[in-house]
């Protein structure tokens, strides 16, 4: 695999340093840059686990039908027009008309330009179920789901859940009074909550005593002597509804498929072959009690899928807002981190030597073009007790050019000491098994520009802030050196258009196992043209905005996990030349 | 930082915008195929131009927009059924951006824009497959599946896996650009 | 082993791409195509394809034993698929990339789905209507709803492409036309 590079999210955290990388939990903070937003309001990253999401728009992912939401309820969430689910391998079904009549002489007939005429019914054409094989079929072959609707409404569990809705009814009616007089607990303080006269009556509900179970009360037992509580009774008449009656008797519920009982038992003991039962997958998508039985599993009408807007969790401005029209993939709002913070990709640079080589030896031998492949990964790994250059190459989305420092999180060092203990491999060692060394001193990337134009002599120094300009190495967690091959690639390698690609080195240790790994801090300055009221500072976020030479500058920082790749332990010998 | 992917100058034709296709791959029909410029068809491929519609005149029967990358023995072949008693085949029209991986068989009815396709899938007959979406290695699209935009298919048959992220455009036509500008002749 | 030696039978109302592999002793019959690019090995036993087949681009058809490997009529070979078994009926659909060892025979109006791999240890007959689908291989009846239809859609498929092909691709002729 090729080395990656992730993004950290603090996901309003109050700790804004994200968790050592060698930690498996580690991987729940860290995406990739293409997959995280930016709230320009905060100044701080988002990601898909901390924006809230709302619904803005329902449609067919088959027949791509954009469902008004007044209608999505009453239709179940589900595909109201033509859209069915093969019950046997869910692939989506085709409705097809019948035969011409076999002539019944044993061969097959065909007629010249055979039509197919009615019934209809539905077909897989991919495991080949077709819907006549449980008795469906269609006299016309437009609106299936309206020819299919007394089927559904008809069924044993949908009448079922419509009598308990009905019993139920007056009581829902009942609390949700009682919630609005106020004789209910308060709702919960948080304005955030938006409650509406379903949740407060389900609240009210939960709040309330089971009737005819008495209510565990630890001064009950002492109070039992002076009678019963009056107050009691009074809840209880409140409660007081009349007992369900079902439409049918659970225990004969399962002579009409719809699952377990005796029925299904006697049913396993003479099965001839597992295909006749319906597995777990097929009945799963059901919304209802499904039998057990393969031949009597039903088409399913095909979920609706949504289009969503996704928020700031902390300001709630909008963060993504789609087009309206369901199958557009343009947005009226889109705010991504990859406009923001610099694209980071790391490579190995004796890997990319291997690759081209390879790719070089093939394209000459064969005459046939060859992609890089993952393969080459054995080839070129990392081996215990050895040193390699890597490169990081940093992309600059914004319109002016950025000044970025790159540090190596340092915690991790101490943080690994007591967790990496007990791990799988117990001769792990108590340091972190590699150093990693990076340009200490920050260096310019040039702006981003849709037309290219930019001078080989692009000078070093960005709006004065950089004091010194060497580019030094500071050994991060420096080690001894194993063996150091003479030059050092670290510091600036290249600038080109509005990328720069920087060298570091990693020595690795030589009991060393596992990746790779580790956290880095990467802070960015920028010239911020307008100082705009909207920069406000709030605390909750590491994206502090430092104002260095105020007001023209600012300074954001994010921390990212680079993970260059497995190490390949001592024990196993290899023999491939390295470099 | 990404290589080059060298190929032989003597394997391939350039043409004048750019469509890169290599002299190992089929082309049945050329007359009806449409290149969109900077597309390349990689050796092996086989390109079915030749089963096009009945009737008189000229008939497009497969058209790739730009930056489309057919990959190493893919078959893009045009569908076909009966209509109303009549044997026909369709036009099979792909977007801009596409890029198919190797041995992949497409007999799709239309592709949109920035669409990508694993390595070894079978994209059946008359399948639509919307913008932004992605089919993953080793699919089985069974025919007249719709793919709407955005989403990730996978299996046999493929089914909705997850929704993409809103910069899969921006991300897809970024790769598909690079790509184009890595495909090198090789000096020797 | 002795050298194969070529014999091609090919009907005088088959249609057989220039652009086909042919190896050892081998009869197509009428009205069958062989797409470009198709390959068919009798590397022992000699091969024989009835009538009314579709044999498709990259298709490959292979007899690895003595005994006559016979095809029946009417069978589609879809893109890329893969057949060594030692008797087909009539009908069948092999699809896009499947393979089928030469332990199976398949019966009539089978259907391979597409990327299946069939290969039991055991010589085994597909029973007429088997289908099989899905990345296991899984396998169920289909009931034969639709077949008229699907008939009908190969032979005006075999119909068309007997037309246009010549148009566009070199034709091979067999000896005993």
């Amino acid at each position: 695999m090729a080395p990656t590079v992730d993004y950290h999210c603090p996901c309003l955290a109050q700790l804004s340093v994200p968790p050592p990388p060698h930690l498996p939990s580690s991987s729940y903070s860290f995406h990739p840059l293409h997959t995280l937003f930016f709230c320009e309001e905060c100044d701080a990253v988002r990601c898909n686990r901390c924006v809230s999401v709302e619904v803005s728009g329902y449609y067919c992912p088959n027949c791509l039908f954009e469902v008004p939401s007044a209608s999505v309820r009453a239709e179940k969430n589900r595909c109201a027009r033509n859209c069915f689910m093969c019950p046997n391998c869910r692939n989506t079904l085709s409705v097809v008309p019948s035969d011409p009549p076999d002539p019944g002489d044993g061969r097959l007939h065909i007629p010249i330009n055979t039509i197919g005429e009615p019934p209809f019914f539905l077909y897989c054409n991919h495991c080949r179920w077709d819907s006549a094989e449980v008795g469906i079929t269609f006299e016309k072959p437009t609106g299936l789901a309206g020819q299919l609707q007394k089927f559904e409404d008809s069924a044993p569990e949908s009448l079922e859940f419509e009598r308990l809705k009905e019993h139920f009814e007056p009581v829902v009616r009942a609390s949700a009074l009682s919630s609005s007089t106020g004789n209910a607990p308060a709702p919960p303080s948080s304005t955030r909550v938006r409650t509406n006269s379903i949740t407060a009556a389900a609240s009210a509900a939960l709040a309330r005593d089971i009737p005819g179970v008495v209510k565990y009360n630890p001064l009950a037992r002492s109070a039992r002597g002076g009678g019963p509580s009056k107050d009691k009774d009074k809840s209880v008449n409140r409660d007081e509804m009349p007992e369900y009656r079902s439409r049918v008797d659970i225990v004969s519920a399962s002579a009409h498929g719809t699952g377990g009982g005796e029925e299904d038992v006697e049913y396993m003991r003479h099965l001839e072959s597992v295909g006749e039962v319906a597995n777990l997958e097929q009945r799963w998508g059901s919304s209802w009690a499904v039998s057990l039985h393969t031949a009597d599993l039903k088409p399913l009408r095909i979920p609706l899928h949504s289009k969503r807007s996704k928020r700031c969790p902390a300001c709630a401005h909008i963060l993504i807002k789609p087009e309206q029209k369901a199958q557009s993939v343009r947005y009226k709002i889109k705010l991504v981190a990859a406009n923001y913070l610099p694209a980071i990709t790391a490579a190995l640079p004796h890997q990319l030597d291997v690759a081209n080589a390879e790719s070089t030896k093939r394209t000459l031998a064969k005459s046939t073009s060859v992609a890089v492949t993952d393969d080459d990964r054995n080839v070129a790994g990392m081996h215990a007790g050895k040193t390699y250059p890597f490169q990081l190459a940093l992309a600059n989305p914004l319109y002016d050019p950025i000044t970025v420092r790159l540090t190596v999180q340092r915690v991790h060092a101490s943080a690994a000491v007591p967790s990496s203990s007990g791990r799988a491999s117990p001769e792990k060692p108590r340091r972190p098994p590699f150093a990693v060394s990076l340009p200490s001193n920050s260096f310019p990337i040039a702006a981003f520009a849709e037309a290219w134009e930019y001078e080989d002599d692009e000078d070093d120094e960005m709006f004065g802030l950089d004091d010194d300009d060497e580019f030094g190495v500071a050994r991060v967690a420096g080690r001894e050196k194993g063996d150091t091959r003479g030059k050092l690639k670290t510091g600036i390698l290249e600038k080109k258009k509005n990328v720069t690609v920087v060298g570091g080195e990693v020595v690795i240790g030589k009991e060393a196992r596992g990746n790779v790994k580790f956290n880095m801090l990467v802070s960015y300055t920028y010239r911020s043209d307008d100082p705009s009221p909207s920069d406000s500072n709030d605390g909750e976020s590491i994206a502090s905005k430092v104002a260095t030479k105020p007001p023209e500058t600012k300074t954001f920082a994010f921390y990212t996990v680079v993970d260059l790749g497995p190490i390949i332990p001592r024990e196993e010998p290899r023999v491939e030349a390295e470099l | 930082m990404d290589p080059p992917i060298y190929y032989s100058k003597a394997e391939y034709i350039e043409t004048d915008t750019g469509n890169k296709v290599s002299r190992r791959a089929t082309i049945a029909g050329p007359q009806n195929i449409i290149l969109g410029g900077k597309t390349i068809i990689s050796s092996a491929a086989i390109i079915r131009g030749d089963l096009r519609r009945t009737g008189a005149g000229h008939a497009v029967v497969i058209s790739l927009g730009r930056y489309c990358l057919v990959g190493e023995g893919c078959v893009m072949r045009p569908p076909y059924k009966t209509y109303r008693g009549n044997f026909n085949y369709y036009p099979m029209k792909i977007g801009d951006h596409v890029h198919i991986g190797a041995n992949s068989v497409v007999e799709a009815a239309t592709i949109g824009n920035h669409v990508e396709i694993g390595k070894n899938c079978v994209i059946g007959k008359f399948t639509i497959i919307k913008d932004c979406a992605r089919v993953a290695d080793g699919s089985i699209v069974p025919p007249n599946t719709v793919i709407p935009a955005l989403a990730l298919f996978a299996g046999s048959p493929a089914r909705f896996v997850e929704d993409l992220p809103e910069s899969t455009q921006d991300n897809v036509e970024t790769q598909t650009k690079r790509y184009y500008t890595r495909f090198q002749v090789l000096d020797q | 082993m002795a050298p194969i030696r070529d014999k091609f039978t090919i009907h005088s109302k088959a249609v057989v791409c220039q652009d086909v592999e042919l190896k050892g002793d081998i009869t197509i019959g009428s009205g069958t195509i062989v797409h470009p690019k198709a390959t068919i090995f009798a590397i022992a036993g000699p091969i024989v394809v009835g009538s009314g087949c579709i044999i498709e681009e990259g298709a490959i058809v292979v007899n690895r034993r003595k005994e006559v490997m016979r095809i029946g009529n009417d069978n589609l070979f879809e893109i890329g698929s893969r057949v060594e078994s030692p008797t087909v009926g009539d009908f069948n659909t092999i699809s896009t990339r499947a393979r089928v060892h030469h332990t199976v025979r398949v019966g009539s109006y089978c259907v391979i789905g597409a990327g299946c791999l069939v290969v039991p240890t055991e010589d085994e007959f597909l029973d007429d209507y088997t289908v099989i689908y899905g990345p296991t291989a899984e396998r169920r009846t289909w009931s034969g709803r639709g077949k008229i239809q699907e008939a009908d859609l190969r032979r005006k498929h075999a119909e068309y492409l007997r037309e246009m092909l010549p148009k566009f691709n070199r034709l091979r002729r067999g000896e005993g036309t």
